[in-house]
């Protein structure tokens, strides 16, 4: 039986021509893991807001939506509120109380449970999720990933047959995510609840999914079981690649709008997918046909498509250094970003910390011990590491914020740091405001300043947003506005707190271009950062942080290339094969020379 | 991405008690307020049902605002000091020593400083006022009262949390208790983005134009503005995740995890006991002594004696109840 039926349902908002939902219709059955991913703004979270009647938006409708094959109509607010479960993105925002237990109980109290239910069910409820641990304890005491799993226990008490979360990953570090992750696979799996995703975390998310819809500009773009979608979108993408080979090579540049979207979706997909992708021929000749999803099977894929030539690979791995000289043959060259890019280098050290040692407290534990760090002039250095190593805490020192009380700082020029949060970037009602504000010790003239943060604005694009609240812009914009503002004063050195949070592929790619600007007119760049992927790709030097200090520091390749665990999923695919390959395009390339065939053109 | 240290749905994500963005939030050394507003040992008054401690403490602070009794202050103060020491250790005394001596000897002294009535005159002021003794014990006994109830109010503040006032209160008024609750979550958070603004704002703002006294006025009417903004913008989220939770769909029903046993109502009705003893003390004007004109102490007779038992009883509950506890404890320990 169907848990949720969407027919043709078209939706707008109000005072905006173009609908956020086109002619949507999906069956979901009962039980179903349905996983909604696409691009920002692709219509997403309107979507899910329709699967739960209560925080469905106003606007003009067509189409309708049945929940357990009846109409909204028959289904009774209570119900409503008991059956669907939502979680959406902030961990803060959805707490109502101050105490776990009071969460948690929240919900069955508005539906006017009697004590003794409650009790049972809260105790159920925190046995389940592993929550008793903190049972009594104020929910602000509580990390941004145990806040979200409390969300998600507090949202399963009423025991709803559906769940419905809205990027409830978005603001979560890896591993918090992944637990996140597990325990709604496991409320899937033990429960049998109906659940519906929406995610960017796809190399995550695709492994636990039943079905996968796409949803770009408000339209299905793809759906079906996470195979079959990814292959799909692996084959638009190779479709698209030939046309615009195709456009090129004649003089024709018009390529079909709808297929303009085929990579970018691509790009979105896990790495197995991606390499698959690049390999789809071969993939035809060695009979293996079926898209991997996960590392596990991107191995096992990649096993395949080698088949006999697998032995001979092996050994030459171990003798090294083939692979690296394969990819210098096929990788354009990484340093080539900006004419500036190697003079300014060359002209040393842009933050240099020195075994630096810093407390937040007298007595407390050093946060910092002994931190080195260079960070080089004209290029982009990133800090990884797990949660809780002061990779935030070295920012801070960077930027003179927190003072060490051991070891010595030495900063060329002027620092901005952009902060994670972009929200607290912004003070003033309108953007203009804000950035004008913002130049008022920088520059004299009214109407100096007015040019310079329109200007500023015009670069990253947000010209036509200078009239709205800085609240009022979508994430993505939140956090260029906030760069906008952060570059306003012309820094020499930029530091940026886990960038990439909650952006989708596009827009992280956006990011990394404007971050190499910066890198290549001289601009020091340094970024803390969770994701992996993001820093394999786009940084120039990444370094390890634990324990307070760097453990590990190099160019991107030979840096992930000695990692297990802590590299790209691409690396983890081909461990042993090619250790150098830490990009699914690598990946590929390297394959496609093994296989000796011709090197394609796209990603 | 590392998922070496993934735990299937466990509970250990890091806790980012590192995070440079809440200033102040990160203190491991501090005085750790700990979970649930409890105190670090464990206490039997904090183990009984919140209405217990509630008339407790109603008790026990009524008792030393009104007595004013030689004997009676000097219970209530012993019993004070006694049971914070119990609940804060060093804290307590040194809240005693550093915070509560110097005050006690103000009031004391400011009383005959100010108030010339009494009829036993020791000696004349300077300004030819009369020092008299029953001005002097008078602002003894009103510097006692005022130590001894502060003391009463950070002991009842450790044991009487928001969570168990929200629960003895929200019985009255569920409404305003769910109101209680949410503000309780919400001026908080609201002090913690202040504190990240600011931060934030200091690294973007050049370091020359931080000094101005003006500027960081103005910036910070701008934070106090901002934040507004954002406090009605995340609530958005917040009334969401209410809604979604069926907030608004019927007569709520308010939740507590407190059962009254079997040692909370004996201790009801022995506190009960007590306060009929007090009231009829009291009647008979036996708890309070008279400072002016001359001092007199009531003569106590079988029922103020029994007053002064019953209120020795009340003052030193928490630890005869923490007593018994222990008691227990050891006895199980060494037949086990």
């Amino acid at each position: 039986m169907a848990a949720y039926t969407i027919e043709r349902l078209s939706f707008a908002y109000p005072q905006r021509p173009a609908p956020a939902l086109r002619d949507v219709s999906l069956n979901l059955a009962r039980g179903d893991f349905a996983v909604l991913c696409g691009p920002s703004g692709g219509g997403k979270t309107t979507l899910l807001r329709h699967l739960k009647p209560a925080l469905t938006p106003h606007g003009s409708r067509s189409g309708r939506v049945l929940f357990d094959g009846r109409d909204w109509s028959e289904v009774g607010p209570r119900e409503r509120a008991q059956a669907i479960g939502f979680v959406s993105q902030n961990p803060d925002n959805q707490l109502v109380t101050d105490k776990v237990w009071h969460e948690l109980a929240f919900g069955l109290e508005s539906l006017g449970y009697p004590n003794h239910a409650i009790r049972l069910r809260v105790a159920e409820m925190a046995s389940f999720f592993g929550l008793q641990d903190w049972f009594e304890r104020d929910v602000a005491e509580l990390s941004g990933g145990q806040k979200q799993l409390l969300n998600l226990a507090s949202a399963m008490a009423s025991q709803p047959s559906a769940l419905i979360l809205d990027e409830p990953t978005g603001q979560l570090d890896p591993i918090a995510a992944a637990e996140f992750l597990a325990a709604v696979k496991k409320i899937n799996l033990e429960l049998g609840t109906t659940v519906i995703l929406s995610e960017h975390r796809l190399e995550e998310a695709l492994p636990l999914a039943d079905q996968v819809v796409v949803l770009r500009a408000g339209q299905v773009a793809l759906a079906g079981p996470p195979k079959r979608v990814c292959a799909q979108a692996a084959a638009q993408a190779a479709a698209q690649a030939a046309a615009q080979a195709a456009a090129q090579a004649g003089t024709q540049a018009g390529t079909d709008p709808a297929d303009q979207g085929a990579a970018e979706m691509l790009a979105a997909l896990p790495s197995a997918v991606r390499v698959y992708a690049g390999l789809a021929d071969a993939a035809h000749a060695a009979d293996a046909a079926e898209c991997p999803i996960s590392v596990r099977d991107g191995r096992r894929f990649l096993d395949a498509v080698l088949g006999a030539a697998s032995d001979k690979t092996k050994r030459l791995a171990v003798t090294g250094e083939t692979g690296a000289r394969a990819d210098d043959a096929v990788t354009p060259g990484r340093d080539g970003h900006g004419r500036f890019g190697r003079r300014e280098r060359a002209e040393g050290p842009a933050v240099e910390l020195r075994e630096v040692y810093f407390r937040f407290s007298r007595n407390g534990p050093d946060v910092l011990r002994g931190l080195s760090l260079t960070a080089p002039r004209g290029s982009i250095l990133a800090v990884v590491g797990a949660n809780g190593v002061g990779k935030s805490t070295a920012l801070g020192v960077m930027a003179g914020l927190l003072r060490a009380y051991r070891g010595s700082l030495a900063v060329k020029g002027d620092l901005a740091l952009l902060p994670q949060d972009p929200q607290t970037v912004f003070l003033r009602k309108t953007l203009e405001e804000d950035l004008c504000e913002a130049l008022k010790p920088l520059v004299a003239g009214r109407s100096e300043r007015s040019e310079r943060a329109w200007a500023a604005a015009e670069r990253v694009g947000l010209g036509h947003l200078m009239g709205a609240h800085p609240y009022d812009l979508s994430g993505g914009e939140q956090q260029r506005a906030a760069l906008a503002k952060v570059l306003l004063s012309e820094p020499d050195v930029l530091l940026l707190d886990e960038p990439t949070k909650g952006l989708d592929a596009a827009l992280k790619s956006a990011l990394a271009e404007t971050l190499k600007a910066l890198a290549a007119s001289g601009v020091g760049v340094v970024l803390v950062s969770h994701d992996i992927e993001f820093c394999a790709r786009h940084a120039d030097r990444c370094a390890l942080m634990f324990n307070g200090g760097v453990i590990a520091e190099g160019a991107p390749r030979e840096f992930f290339a000695g990692n297990g665990f802590y590299t790209t999923a691409a690396n983890r695919m081909a461990r042993g094969r090619w250790p150098a390959a830490i990009l699914a395009r690598e990946v590929v390339a390297r394959c496609r020379a093994e296989l000796g065939l011709a090197p394609t053109g796209g990603r | 991405m590392a998922k070496a240290g993934q735990s299937g749905t466990g509970t250990q994500s890091a806790p980012d008690d590192e995070d440079p963005w809440t200033p102040g939030r990160p203190a491991p050394d501090r005085e750790a307020r700990p979970a649930g507003g409890r105190s670090r040992r464990s206490d039997a008054l904090q183990g009984c049902h919140p209405l217990v401690a509630l008339v407790f403490f109603a008790l026990v602070l009524s008792g030393a605002v009104l007595f004013l009794h030689p004997v009676l202050t000097a219970l209530s103060l012993a019993g004070g000091l006694g049971y914070s020491i119990h609940l804060l250790g060093w804290r307590a005394v040194r809240f005693a020593l550093f915070g509560m001596t110097p005050l006690f000897l103000v009031a004391a002294a400011f009383n005959p400083l100010f108030s010339h009535a009494g009829a036993t005159i020791l000696a004349r002021l300077p300004g030819g006022a009369a020092l008299t003794l029953e001005s002097i014990v008078f602002g003894v006994f009103a510097g006692a009262m005022i130590v001894t109830v502060m003391i009463w109010f950070t002991a009842c503040n450790q044991v009487l949390s928001a969570d168990k006032l929200h629960f003895l209160f929200g019985r009255l008024a569920p409404a305003l208790a769910l109101v209680f609750a949410m503000t309780l979550r919400f001026v908080p958070r609201l002090a913690i983005q202040a504190r990240r603004i600011a931060y934030a704002q200091r690294a973007i703002t050049p370091p020359p134009a931080r000094r101005g006294l003006a500027r960081r006025a103005r910036e910070g009417l701008a934070i106090v503005s901002i934040l507004t903004t954002w406090a009605l913008e995340n609530s958005i989220e917040t009334a969401d995740s209410m809604r979604s939770r069926g907030f608004g769909t019927g007569p709520r029903s308010s939740f507590n995890h407190h059962r009254i046993d079997r040692r909370d109502r004996l201790t009801l009705a022995l506190l009960g006991l007590a306060a009929a003893v007090f009231a009829l003390a009291t009647a008979y004007s036996l708890t309070t002594m008279r400072f002016y004109p001359a001092l007199a102490v009531p003569s106590p007779g079988w029922l103020g004696l029994a007053g002064w038992l019953a209120y020795a009883g009340v003052v030193f509950t928490p630890l005869a109840l923490g007593a018994q506890e222990e008691l227990r404890w050891r006895r199980t320990q060494s037949s086990a």
